[in-house]
């Protein structure tokens, strides 16, 4: 048994019976009348749990989606989802990491000169890239960089095989196109390089009386800086 | 008809903040909400000032009341724990109970039996802890039912019940341990509360 028996329970009742006095209760009364008369209401509603559980967790997710998607941004190129955002979020970093923007440049340019892929996109990025660094002195890494990546990327023989494409379509037409194959040519001035010169010459036989043609053909080569010659005869 | 039936009562009259209704409710558990704040504080003032603390808490948030009569009941309670607690903070000490009083040996037929049966509880009730000593108040002076007392003392039904039993368990057996094996005249004289 475990409960108290009534003699005890009389005992705890005498011993805290506060004995309020008829003044303390009405005076109680009058308070509670007048705090009840207060025409401003201010409720002090005891928050629910969950509702407590509920606001820590959407401020958490405040705090923690932008910043995640944010970091996530970090390593997106020109094209990716996340761009934009690495775009959105730039001016705010820049307010402690002034060459943010260089940078993010600067590493699109490498990569993009590193994915045969993207080449479509070199030119805009190169401009981007020169842009982002152009207000830096000329000595800083990130221009320093810049350049070196821009005199990488005009130098690639994808780069150049892309203008002579340019140069095919655009410059020559489908017969063009088949003499080039079949004969030498110049890439750049689309001029035959062999010269053939024709020399006819005349001679006669003093006993037969008889007069003869030679022609001489001279082929010269100037790729190969040689010259051919062959004697026909005539008659 | 019950406290609690007129409580049930009462309770859309406190929603709608009426006078009549703050004024009966004042009339039912006014007196057991400061025997609650005395047994916590020792001071009758502060008990009547920390009921009086909680029907203007219930005043200003009344239309957010929910529940029934058990539940007004439980929060008035509650309300006058959290005034009671606040004021211990602001004191910032517990209270200690002197025992100097106290009697070595409790002979009914000797003296005043009241007087004499007050200071063996005081004495037994001081080495309760302050969860057990508020639980025993709450179910046996202030009348509250497990689930209500649970409910004030912020504890889960069982742990509450679990709590009640052994508090009751062991005041009994402080009571019998001074009513047949008085405390010697060496024993410290005072109790400080665990």
């Amino acid at each position: 048994m475990s409960r108290l028996d009534r003699g005890t329970q009389d005992r705890l009742r005498t011993a805290f019976d506060a004995g309020m006095s008829a003044e303390t209760r009405d005076a109680h009364l009058a308070a509670i009348v007048s705090e009840l008369n207060i025409g401003a209401v201010t409720i002090i509603a005891p928050t629910p749990w969950w509702r407590l559980r509920a606001a820590s967790l959407a401020a958490a997710m405040l705090v923690v989606v932008p910043v995640g998607t944010a970091i996530a941004s970090e390593g997106a190129g020109p094209g990716d989802f996340l761009y934009p955002v690495k775009l959105l979020v730039e001016p705010f970093r820049s307010v402690v990491d002034s060459d943010v923007v260089a940078r993010h440049r600067a590493d699109e340019l490498a990569h993009i000169i590193d994915t045969p892929q993207e080449v479509n996109r070199l030119t805009d990025a190169i401009t981007d890239a020169q842009d982002a660094t152009s207000d830096l002195p000329a000595d800083h890494r990130l221009r320093v960089y810049v350049e070196e990546l821009t005199d990488t990327a005009t130098d690639r023989p994808v780069h150049e095989d892309r203008e002579r494409d340019v140069v095919v379509v655009t410059d020559r037409d489908a017969s063009e196109k088949d003499e080039r194959d079949a004969d030498i040519v110049d890439d750049t001035t689309h001029e035959p390089t062999t010269t053939t010169i024709e020399a006819p010459t005349r001679s006669t036989d003093d006993t037969t009386h008889r007069t003869t043609t030679t022609t001489t053909t001279t082929v010269i080569d100037d790729r190969a800086r040689e010259t051919t010659t062959e004697a026909t005869r005539d008659g | 008809m019950s406290e609690y039936r007129e409580l049930d009562l009462l309770i859309d009259g406190i929603k709608s903040r009426s006078d009549a209704a703050f004024a009966e409710v004042y009339r039912i558990t006014g007196e057991a909400l400061a025997s609650f704040a005395y047994s916590m504080l020792r001071d009758r003032p502060s008990a009547e000032d920390a009921v009086q603390q909680a029907f203007l808490e219930l005043a200003r948030s009344a239309p957010s009341i929910r529940g029934d009569g058990r539940s007004l009941r439980a929060w008035l309670f509650r309300s006058v724990r959290f005034s009671c607690l606040d004021e211990i903070r602001r004191r910032g000490r517990r209270p200690e109970i002197p025992t100097d009083a106290m009697p070595e040996r409790v002979d009914v037929a000797d003296g005043d039996p009241l007087l004499g049966l007050d200071s063996e509880l005081e004495a037994a009730l001081a080495q309760l802890t302050e969860q057990q000593r508020n639980l025993i108040v709450l179910r046996h002076v202030a009348g509250l039912s497990g689930a209500e007392a649970a409910k004030v003392m912020d504890m889960k039904r069982p742990a509450a019940y679990a709590a009640t039993s052994r508090a009751e368990k062991r005041l009994r057996m402080l009571l019998e341990y001074v009513e047949y094996s008085p405390l010697p005249s060496s024993q410290p004289r005072r109790i400080r509360r665990t």
